[in-house]
């Protein structure tokens, strides 16, 4: 925090909501459900809706984010919103705006996979989504 | 009928220049484009740089603490 109030740390803004940073909106389900609103964490990492809850996922070159992934992969998950880019995963949830990016070219897309397999990884395992 | 002629022979001029042009102009562009599909590895990391800049910054944020 500053005296501006928080700011963004750039060099954390690919590894997903933080694993040490609980997040649950049990106490807001009755609004999320009946007024069909968002919840978000402080960071903006994780959202509750009436999805259930979502978490950033870490897209750093990471084991626990994209370290495994081959480019293929990436682009199927921007294309088809396949959770790790393959087949019999759960869909990507909201708020992700797949459905917008998956608009891109291939070329911008290899080229996004390109740049975060250069950033620096970083170790954190995202939650795993869940249900209000 | 010389007036004939003449309209015929001006039509045909600015059809070939046109013609000449339209042949002229993908041969360019096709260079063009043949230099540009080849960027670098560095310029291709850079690019996916600029576009993680637009799309981050509407999506998660990261507060610092």
């Amino acid at each position: 925090m500053t005296p501006q109030g928080p700011v963004l740390d750039m060099a954390r803004r690919f590894m997903g909501h933080p694993a040490d940073e609980p997040f649950s909106a049990a106490d807001k389900k009755e609004l999320i459900q009946s007024q069909f609103v968002a919840v978000f964490s402080p960071g903006m990492t994780a959202a509750a809706g009436p999805w259930g809850v979502s978490f950033a996922a870490n897209i750093t070159p990471d084991d626990t984010g994209i370290g495994a992934w081959t480019e293929a992969q990436f682009i199927k998950a921007i294309r088809e919103g396949k959770s790790k880019g393959m087949e019999g995963t759960r869909p990507i949830l909201p708020p992700m705006p797949w459905p917008s990016y998956k608009n891109m070219t291939d070329e911008d897309l290899k080229a996004l996979f390109a740049y975060l397999k250069t950033i620096k990884p970083i170790n954190n395992t995202v939650p795993k989504p869940q249900s209000l | 009928m010389f007036k004939n002629t003449f309209l015929t022979a001006s039509v045909l001029t600015v059809g070939l220049f046109a013609l000449t042009n339209c042949n002229q102009q993908p041969a360019a562009d096709n260079q063009t484009t043949a230099e540009a599909s080849a960027p670098s590895d560095a310029d291709i990391v850079k690019r996916g740089e600029y576009l993680s800049n637009i799309l981050v910054a509407t999506t998660a944020t990261h507060p610092k603490r």
